[in-house]
């Protein structure tokens, strides 16, 4: 029994550490804790060492003095610490001692367990306690270690940020300052080239004037056949001339859109119609087809909607040998969506890609094979784009091509095509497949029912509302069914016309279906001889023009045109005859020597008011501002040079219809 | 629950599939806290949403989840200094799951807020144990099966684990039998 009157093995659960000792201090007996450190060999004084009370040394006699304090031993030649008290009595003393460690940790690397600390000693509750605070700890360190990576990462990015902004508005005001270079080179190269167009269709004025008016004499055929090759080259010159200024036009910046509602069956069929005789030369077909859906009106800009659409159409007239080129439009969405399609020599699709940009056509060759200046389709692209769209090319190789483009055009008014009512069915005589398709579409769409056939031998016999027979060749040796309608190509109008004598009527080809339905649908009135060749014949003309050529030009056209014609050359002289004669119309050029054309216009009409007769600007500039400037000073309607005989006859009908001045003789 | 368990999870997350898919997880959970004090107190409502989040972003089941929580968490509370405190390494694997409550016990003296489990062992023969599993939280059994599959890897045992008795199948706690080789 120990001094607690218990036996060894209870003394070892409540002490796992305990140890008795003799007289001599050797060890008798040892708590269970000890068997995982192994007792201490030899006696307590070799094993153990006194740290408190301090400078208290192991022996018998200081044991009982030391009962009354809890004294602190190290265990030799280990780091383990044990706390305790001593217990004694005559012939032996206990150590109750427990281990003495600041931390689990510690407590294993001494080759203890928690559960050799004495249960109703707190250090265990302490040591988890400690263990908890510990692992605390560790995580205020994580996230103070974390929080300061985040900091210096967050630091980092901003630096970042910073330099990336200050490349990037380095970058924003090189960019901004290479616009303006830009911008301001290529309005230089627009005015340059505007300057220089100026000074070019000056004397080409007097070219195809002269050549224009060359043509309606008396010449033999090589001679007219000499005079076409002129007027060809002088034409193309304007046409490159034309090509080059609108590039640098939009190059420039200086596009602007002139948007009004237009009805886009007529611009499409106008194009057709000024194309057609350069297909019929080529023997193509050249077809249109504009869906019912398409509405009757587009808002867009017609002059420019026709320059895509000539450059695409005329592209693939030019690049096509044989087969047809097909134009079609639709409406989708708010836009114009317009497709060219071809059976010509198509693109490489390397190429494909390239064929927009300025200056490249399809290769070099192709521009020494087919002429032109290779600004037709950046143009086309760039016009397609400042009107919201774009443009695009499917090709294959010797198989044609497709050129697609869209651009917005919000619609306006559903078109109603025009209905035909007949007593039965119309026949189409027509070889060509694809056309004879197209008149059988159209003549259904008017509610007519067709049956169309490549020849009059294929007719059935039966009775027909109409007949209409293409070519005029069919109709040659044999007699014409009843009620035919000759269908010509718009070069053989004149043919037509008189191949029709006797029949029903003619049509050319394209044709609009209420021209379908003026010459299907009732009498058939022979169109009667023009009275006049000219609508302004008897007009007094005042023309002010300083360039003598230009006079010549001007002056035989007027006069060709039955018109009286009076000459200033400048326009001090201008104003002189203008308050002196009565005249009908001012045809004024723009520069001139002595008074310029604007100022002479100011005075006009600042001295006649009201009773000033209409002015016609003829300049040979294209600067925007020159038109511009020409209608603010009041003048009626503006005239590129060169000028068209047509064109002048067209433009001075137009601006004296509002006044009722007799025009039609 | 305490932090130490989020903290678990963030650990388990983080070094499976790294600290961004923790972020992403944490963002899914609607919690405020991207990192949880280990000594803190935190509703039970967090964890569980924490768990739901990794699922999902994860798309692994949560069963699968809280089990494979379960075996990283043996490893992860040695890690973090309670190693001494389970003295795995000086027991026995079944003297260690009879000593469980008295070791939680140890541990809420310094967790007031602790809401330890209760287990109860049953030896059912020297390599068979049944263990029973009270607790007033739901659905964390397939957790248990992981603490127990977590406990034999750490011993290096080779053994079987059955679920016996489940809650959600009406049970009125769940059992869980352990058959050494």
């Amino acid at each position: 029994m120990t001094p607690l009157g218990l036996g060894h093995d209870e003394l070892g659960r409540v002490f796992p550490l305990f140890l008795r000792v003799d007289p001599a201090l050797e060890i008798l007996r040892a708590g269970p804790g000890w068997d995982r450190l192994g007792v201490p060999q030899g006696g307590l004084l070799e094993s153990f060492e006194v740290l408190r009370p301090e400078g208290a040394v192991l022996s018998w006699d200081t044991l009982a003095h030391l009962r009354d304090t809890t004294v602190l031993l190290q265990l030799r030649d280990t780091e383990l610490r044990l706390r305790g008290q001593i217990l004694t009595r005559e012939d032996y003393a206990v150590l109750l001692l427990s281990p003495a460690v600041r931390s689990l940790e510690q407590l294993s690397q001494s080759g203890l367990q928690i559960s050799d600390i004495a249960p109703h000693d707190a250090s265990s509750e302490l040591l988890v306690l400690v263990q908890s605070l510990d692992a605390s700890l560790e995580d205020s360190r994580v996230l103070a270690s974390r929080l300061s990576e985040r900091r210096r990462r967050l630091q980092a990015a901003r630096k970042e940020a910073e330099q990336a902004q200050r490349v990037a508005e380095e970058a924003l005001q090189v960019a901004e300052q290479a616009r303006i270079e830009a911008e301001r080179s290529a309005a230089a190269r627009y005015a340059f080239l505007a300057a220089m167009s100026h000074e070019i269709r000056t004397p080409l004025n007097g070219v195809l004037g002269m050549g224009e008016l060359l043509d309606g004499t008396d010449l033999d055929s090589e001679q007219r056949q000499l005079l076409g090759t002129l007027r060809d080259s002088g034409t193309w010159l304007l046409h490159i001339i034309n090509d080059i200024l609108d590039f640098s036009k939009i190059d420039s910046g200086k596009l602007g859109l002139e948007l009004r509602d237009v009805d886009p069956r007529a611009l499409a069929e106008e194009v057709v119609t000024l194309l057609a005789p350069k297909a019929q030369a080529k023997g193509l077909e050249l077809l249109l087809d504009v869906p019912a859906r398409v509405p009757a009106q587009i808002h867009t800009d017609p002059t420019r909607l026709r320059q895509v659409l000539l450059n695409l159409v005329g592209n693939a007239l030019k690049f096509t040998r044989k087969g047809y080129v097909e134009v079609s439009l639709d409406h989708i969405d708010g836009a114009l969506h317009g497709q060219v399609r071809d059976t010509g020599i198509g693109l490489h699709p390397d190429r494909q890609e390239r064929l927009f940009e300025p200056f490249t056509q399809a290769d070099l060759s192709t521009t020494r094979r087919y002429g032109g200046t290779g600004l037709g389709l950046s143009i086309s692209r760039q016009l397609c784009e400042a009107m919201g769209g774009g443009i695009s090319v499917r090709s294959v190789l010797g198989e044609g091509a497709t050129f697609s483009f869209h651009l917005n055009a919000p619609g306006k008014g559903q078109y109603r095509c025009p209905r035909l009512l007949l007593d039965g069915p119309v026949a189409v005589v027509e070889r060509r497949s694809r056309t004879r398709l197209a008149w059988a579409s159209q003549l259904r769409d008017m509610g007519a029912e067709v049956v169309a056939v490549d020849s009059l031998r294929n007719l059935p016999e039966r009775r027909w509302a109409a007949v209409l027979v293409h070519p005029l060749a069919e109709l040659t040796g044999q007699a014409p069914p009843e009620r035919c309608f000759v269908i010509a190509d718009l070069a053989d109008a004149a043919q037509a016309r008189q191949a029709a004598e006797g029949l029903g009527g003619h049509l050319s080809f394209p044709c609009r279906p209420e021209q379908i339905r003026d010459v299907l649908g009732g009498v058939i009135p022979q169109a009667p001889e023009p009275q006049s060749a000219s609508p302004c014949a008897g007009l007094r003309v005042l023309l002010v023009e300083d360039n003598p050529v230009n006079q010549r030009v001007a002056l035989a056209m007027l006069k060709r045109l039955e018109v009286y014609a009076t000459l200033a050359p400048d326009g001090l002289h201008a104003v002189a005859l203008s308050a002196e004669l009565p005249f009908d119309l001012i045809l004024m050029d723009v520069q001139m020597p002595v008074m310029d054309g604007f100022t002479a216009t100011e005075q006009i009409l600042a001295e006649r008011g009201a009773s000033a007769p209409p002015i016609i600007a003829m300049t040979a500039s294209v600067m925007p501002e020159d038109r511009e400037r020409a209608f603010a000073v009041g003048m009626s309607a503006v005239l590129h040079k060169p000028v068209r005989m047509e064109e002048l006859e067209r433009t001075m009908a137009q601006v004296l219809q509002p006044r009722g001045l007799a025009l039609l003789g | 629950m305490y932090g130490l368990v989020n903290k678990a999870i963030e650990g388990l997350v983080c070094k499976q599939f790294g600290e961004d898919t923790w972020f992403q997880i944490v963002d899914r959970a609607g919690v405020d806290a991207d990192s949880f004090i280990s000594m803190d107190p935190y509703p039970d409502e967090i964890t569980y949403r924490l768990v739901g989040a990794a699922s999902e972003t994860l798309d692994i089941p949560a069963d699968d989840l809280l089990e494979a929580f379960g075996v990283y968490w043996i490893q992860y509370v040695g890690s973090r200094g309670y190693g001494p405190l389970m003295n795995l390494e000086n027991r026995e694997l079944f003297e260690f799951l009879e000593d469980l409550d008295q070791m939680h016990s140890r541990v809420a003296d310094t967790m007031p807020e602790l809401r330890p489990p209760r287990f109860t062992a049953e030896r059912l023969g020297p390599k068979q144990l049944r263990m029973h599993y009270h607790s007033d939280r739901a659905g964390l059994g397939p957790m248990v099966a992981g603490l127990l599959r977590g406990l034999l890897q750490v011993k290096e045992l080779e053994g079987e684990i059955r679920w016996t008795a489940k809650r959600s199948e009406g049970a009125p706690h769940e059992i869980f039998e352990v058959t050494l080789q």
